[in-house]
């Protein structure tokens, strides 16, 4: 058992170096951009996976609202929380991105702007669930928000879309990756998966363990009392 | 005792609680009279700047003080677990969301209403037309529904006021982009439609809440 578990933990690290040594050496260089591009093999698969994770979350949130499965709210909160690292990282990649291409650090684009408001809503999540003094008021409440925010998310997109087209020419220009791009930029995507949800698998572990201390200390004060 | 009676009736006690204490209106009203005396210092705009700058000031001041004045106006039912008292007398949840939510949306719509003079007094822009009102009701339904579900979540948490602010802000953003442009339209003199896309948002938003909301409220008031 504990060796599925050592072989779980050491993939996404052999992954993610090979997948640095394919972005900073195999991958070709922008003709237009040179090797600033190169972090858009960080930022796409962060950004992708935090919406995925974030949608996961709203969908679990509903199971468990539904169910109150235990199991389903520890796999939400691991879930948000690593969702929440990865979207900080989108976020900070982005704007690193952002400032020699578009001259800026940051833009009210429609697709920033719903990935800043992902991460806002990500931090009430986790924040919610730690202000709370009751573990399941707590749950329930990260569940309500992951449900609001989860509609939200689609609507905050849509308006910001609106409000964009009006000003001027919206920002992110698509043009289509030849495939020496495109096959180390699913490699990244499938190596970030990997790695997600090995720490999604970890720290739901962790949490597990916490509820079983938990649950064993409350036995134990009831037996005293007994 | 049907159901719409019972509303009317938990409606009534709410605006009697107003009437009586001024809650809200006195905590949202001064916060945001403060908030256009300090706006008056901090920035400098020319005539065809408000224009363009103030509907966003505007609607800002109104969120703002929005949630300073929910968070206050729902405190008396927090503190004497009057809202538990009418869980167990057995009224359905939805009616006792619902009469949180209409209350709040009379109380936002007043303080937005009373919030417009010092504006159009103080600081010379005048956003003021019929056309206004629609907006505001339809803002200050979306906001109610929301903030009535999140501030009975802040309330119990540990760190209420600030959980409140980042709980109902990213939430009601929407609602604010979509007032925001609507005003700046109405202000630089186009008529309103009901086709305007930005009403449609307004209106879409409201209907979603008030389908999701209901339900989430009845079933965190378990706890």
């Amino acid at each position: 058992m504990k060796k599925i578990r050592n072989i779980l933990l050491a993939m996404p690290i052999v992954l993610m170096l090979v997948n640095i040594y394919l972005i900073f050496l195999v991958a070709p260089t922008d003709i237009n951009l040179g090797h600033i591009q190169r972090i858009f093999y960080l930022h796409v698969p962060t950004a992708l996976l935090s919406f995925v994770v974030f949608f996961t979350v709203a969908g679990l949130s509903v199971s468990y609202l539904i169910n109150k499965n235990k199991a389903v709210d520890r796999l939400s909160q691991a879930l948000a929380e690593v969702g929440l690292v990865y979207v900080t990282l989108a976020l900070i990649t982005g704007s690193i991105w952002a400032k020699p291409v578009w001259g800026v650090w940051w833009t009210w684009e429609p697709r920033l702007t719903t990935t800043l408001i992902l991460w806002f809503i990500y931090v009430a999540y986790v924040m919610v669930r730690s202000y709370t003094a009751d573990t399941n008021r707590g749950s329930k409440f990260a569940a309500v928000l992951g449900i609001v925010g989860g509609i939200n998310v689609p609507i905050v997109y849509y308006s910001v879309m609106l409000r964009s087209i009006h000003p001027g020419p919206v920002i992110g220009d698509e043009t289509k990756l030849p495939d020496s791009m495109l096959w180390v930029l699913v490699f990244s995507l499938i190596t970030f998966g990997v790695v997600l949800l090995a720490l999604v698998k970890e720290r739901h572990f962790t949490l597990y363990a916490d509820q079983v201390i938990s649950d064993h200390k409350l036995r134990r004060q009831q037996k005293s009392i007994i | 005792m049907n159901l719409m009676s019972t509303l009317l009736l938990l409606l009534k006690k709410d605006l009697v609680l107003e009437w009586r204490t001024k809650e809200f209106i006195t905590a949202s009203l001064v916060f945001g009279m403060l908030i256009v005396v300090v706006l008056n210092f901090g920035i400098r705009l020319t005539n065809d700047q408000w224009a363009t700058a103030g509907p966003g000031i505007l609607w800002v001041c109104f969120i703002l003080s929005g949630i300073i004045g929910v968070g206050r106006a729902f405190q008396n039912d927090f503190d004497n677990d009057a809202l538990i008292g009418i869980d167990l007398l057995g009224v359905n949840r939805d009616i006792i969301f619902l009469s949180k939510t209409f209350s709040c949306l009379i109380f936002v719509f007043t303080m937005e209403l009373v919030l417009v003079i010092p504006f159009i007094a103080l600081l010379g822009f005048n956003p003021f037309s019929v056309s206004l009102l629609a907006v505001m009701g339809l803002f200050s339904l979306g906001f109610s529904i929301v903030s009535t579900l999140f501030v009975f979540v802040a309330n119990q948490t540990k760190s209420k006021d600030v959980i409140m602010y980042i709980l109902i802000l990213p939430v009601v953003l929407p609602i604010l982009i979509a007032s925001v442009e609507l005003t700046r339209e109405l202000v630089s003199g186009y008529e309103l439609s009901f086709t305007n896309h930005w009403i449609v948002i307004l209106a879409g938003f409201n209907l979603v809440y008030l389908v999701i909301c209901p339900w989430l409220f009845g079933i965190i008031l378990d706890e």
